[in-house]
């Protein structure tokens, strides 16, 4: 994106810039982050708008957001871990490459992306002397870091932070080199992008578990808190997985609508008393 | 007043056995016996339901419930059972191509609640386990694996994931995290080829690029190595043509029984009974020679009643998703309608698989036209057009509790009907036993009914 001259926004929360226009009305099934997403969409201008399939309440928010729109792409990102699945995706990253220049008129060259990801940091956790926690989960009713601080006003530190648009999942790029052409530099992103995966949602998700496993070990947590919204059955799913496995207090913190209830910040606090009595 | 089909109960059925078995005798059908014999093994809901009264109905009933016990002799003889999950219809056109392979849909297990009622050990088990009723019925997959109950475990699982329910491909990764090994494949997004994009025409009118035909060949090779290994042979080409050619003379024959009763202005097939042939193709109940054998008898039924059967008013109704509780196919037919059209997912796996293609090219372009993995707006073109063709006067959007599909699809599926067709659609969250919601269910139905029928009256 910053290659074709984009400056990329990542939206993994509602905040004050991009808002949820409507108080998300609750519907059976659907997931309110969707909703939320799909609002802040219709209401906000975005020069382009870059969705993906790693999950299914926002493949299908996706189509409808495509409807009516041609600022819109979906990017197929593969659940599988197959070289022919890594060679998707390169294709996909190639697609996304043509799309982008078709909206901002400016190719990408290998330069430009080589320089584009030196410049990509991840976000940082504040480590403060307090109860460590593992936060794992998607998306959130308010920004990371407003979550963050009401954490630590109930006494924890994310001593692990594996939220999907956290540090944990974005990759290194440090070996990442351009290539001969244009083409091989998109590959070779896609190559470094997806060898390190680490999601939950890939199938087997078992590189999920060997970083928790490891991260479990040096961060020595307390508990662990999933954030996810209603319907979001890759992390209901997953989470009972995770409370098994870890064997630690586990608090599945579900999100019925677009904002953070008095009822899940009681339930916070209730969770933190229990990782502190332990 | 409301024309109400002819159907038989279990106990009714039980009386006209001996007369119904005689008539199969040439048939030769030798796991036939009353249905009072499957609900004695804990399958009650066949006590509420009423079935189509023919011989070949009897006979499809019985071939469904004693999958099991088939499954169980088909290990003792040798056989190896392949677990095949999610892509509805293509892995086991695969599998049913080696002799000692024999294929069947775990995700099938979603139906246990329903048939099993209070009996179902398969959700106990998967609430032990912490899985809840916020997930869709299909989570009795999980306990029925977990408990080793209701079919035995196959020694291969092949799960198709990507374009995929979230809450199956989370309980696919659950079943694999208590130490089941899984063939996992990639069912990629359908998305439309880009202007100058080299493409493919699908059925149903789809297309899709060249490139994702390419991928799913390479899936489908894994898929085709995974099987041979496990079957101990290799899967050829030449096998593979042969299992295509079988495959296609059983959809031959499901869709020309789909065309008969859709398009017959008499009612041909009881409901229950259409929605239980069709979801045979998937996997052919785990014996493909035997159901092509009973599609054949079962179109010899449906052809005989279109010389015999008088004109049926009943509402003409296109019904879109499976029931959870199949009981609802007699509540609509209750209410005065019947099915003229249905999309329950697999309408890739009813049209024919190109004989004139490499087998896994052909197979490729059948997975690409799931209706599921593309978009929503497609599917409901597709029924859009199907229900204009066969003259539905109403479409019945079936809700699956806890399917995220179903969040979205009744809407587009409305607005695309409501545009073009200007019939009235009508969504119905089905639970797997909808006893407690069977008034309000009638009502909603009734009022569908009378809404069609006020349209009649007016044009």
């Amino acid at each position: 994106m910053k290659a074709c001259g984009f400056t990329p926004l990542p939206i993994y929360s509602p905040s004050d810039e991009y808002p949820a226009a409507n108080e998300p009305v609750p519907t059976e099934g659907r997931c309110p982050w969707s909703r939320a997403f799909e609002d802040m969409i219709e209401q906000s201008e975005f020069a382009a708008v870059i969705m993906t399939t790693t999950c299914d309440q926002m493949r299908r928010t996706a189509e409808l957001l495509e409807q009516d729109r041609g600022d819109i792409i979906t990017l197929t990102v593969p659940s599988t871990t197959s070289i022919s699945s890594m060679r998707l995706y390169q294709s996909e990253l190639r697609r996304l490459a043509s799309f982008l220049t078709s909206r901002s008129g400016t190719p990408p060259t290998s330069g430009a992306i080589l320089g584009a990801a030196a410049s990509i940091r991840p976000r940082a956790s504040q480590k403060a002397a307090r109860t460590p926690v593992c936060l794992l989960g998607s998306h959130l009713p308010v920004p990371f870091d407003v979550f963050e601080a009401i954490l630590e006003e109930h006494g924890a530190c994310i001593a692990i932070d594996g939220m999907e648009a956290g540090p944990a999942f974005a990759p290194s790029l440090d070996d990442f080199t351009e290539g001969a052409s244009l083409e091989g530099t998109i590959n070779a992103l896609g190559e470094a992008y997806f060898s390190q995966i680490k999601d939950s949602f890939s199938r087997p998700n078992s590189a999920f578990y060997r970083w928790l496993s490891l991260e479990l070990k040096s961060a020595a947590p307390k508990g662990i808190i999933i954030a996810r919204n209603c319907w979001c059955d890759k992390w209901a799913i997953e989470g009972i997985r995770i409370r098994e496995w870890t064997g630690l207090p586990t608090l599945e913190l579900e999100f019925t609508s677009g904002e953070l209830s008095v009822s899940a910040i009681s339930r916070l606090e209730a969770f933190m008393e229990t990782c502190r009595n332990d | 007043m409301t024309e109400i089909p002819n159907r038989i109960t279990v106990k009714e059925w039980d009386r006209r056995f001996a007369e119904d078995a005689a008539k199969l005798m040439d048939a030769h059908v030798p796991y036939l016996k009353p249905l009072t014999a499957y609900v004695e093994e804990g399958d009650t809901r066949l006590t509420r339901l009423k079935f189509d009264p023919s011989p070949a109905s009897l006979w499809l009933w019985n071939f469904l419930l004693s999958e099991n016990e088939r499954l169980s002799a088909k290990l003792e003889d040798g056989h190896r059972l392949v677990g095949t999950m999610k892509d509805l219809g293509t892995v086991p056109v695969m599998a049913y191509s080696l002799p000692n392979l024999t294929a069947f849909y775990p995700d099938g297990a979603w139906w246990i609640p329903c048939i099993m009622e209070a009996n179902a050990s398969a959700l106990k088990a998967a609430e032990e386990l912490g899985i809840n009723e916020s997930v869709c019925p299909v989570r009795a997959m999980v306990g029925a694996i977990a408990a080793e109950s209701d079919f035995p475990v196959p020694g291969l699982m092949v799960c198709a994931v990507g374009a995929t329910c979230d809450d199956f491909s989370a309980l696919a990764q659950f079943i694999n995290g208590l130490g089941h090994a899984i063939h996992w494949w990639e069912l990629p997004h359908r998305r439309a080829p880009a202007a100058g994009e080299e493409s493919v025409t699908l059925q149903g009118g789809l297309s899709a690029p060249a490139s994702l035909v390419s991928f799913v060949v390479e899936q489908l090779a894994e898929i085709r190595k995974a099987l041979s290994k496990y079957a101990g042979s290799e899967l050829t080409d030449e096998a593979l043509r042969l299992g295509i050619t079988e495959a296609n003379r059983a959809r031959s024959l499901i869709r020309e029984i789909r065309n008969a009763v859709f398009s017959s202005k008499k009612r041909l097939l009881s409901a229950v009974d259409l929605l239980i042939a069709e979801m045979l193709i998937i996997h052919f109940c785990s014996d493909r020679d035997e159901c092509i054998r009973l599609f054949e008898a079962i179109l010899s039924e449906v052809r005989q009643r279109e010389a015999v059967e008088p004109d049926s008013d009943a509402v003409r109704i296109f019904w879109v998703n499976p029931p959870s509780d199949i009981k609802a196919m007699n509540i609509l037919e209750d209410c005065g309608m019947r099915l003229c059209g249905t999309d329950f997912m697999f309408t890739h796996s009813l049209s024919a698989i190109p004989e004139d293609l490499p087998p896994l090219e052909a197979l490729a372009m059948c997975v690409l036209a799931d209706p599921m993995i593309g978009p929503t707006r497609d599917r409901a073109g597709m029924i859009t057009a199907e229900s204009r063709r066969l003259g539905a006067e109403g479409i019945v959007v079936s809700r699956i509790p806890g399917a995220s599909h179903c969040a979205f699809e009744g809407s587009i599926i409305k607005e695309l009907a409501g545009e073009e067709l200007d019939i009235p659609v009508l969504e119905l969250e089905i639970p797997p036993v909808c006893d407690a919601y069977e008034q309000s269910m009638r009502g909603r139905l009734e009022a569908l009914r009378e809404t069609v029928i006020a349209r009649r009256t007016s044009q």
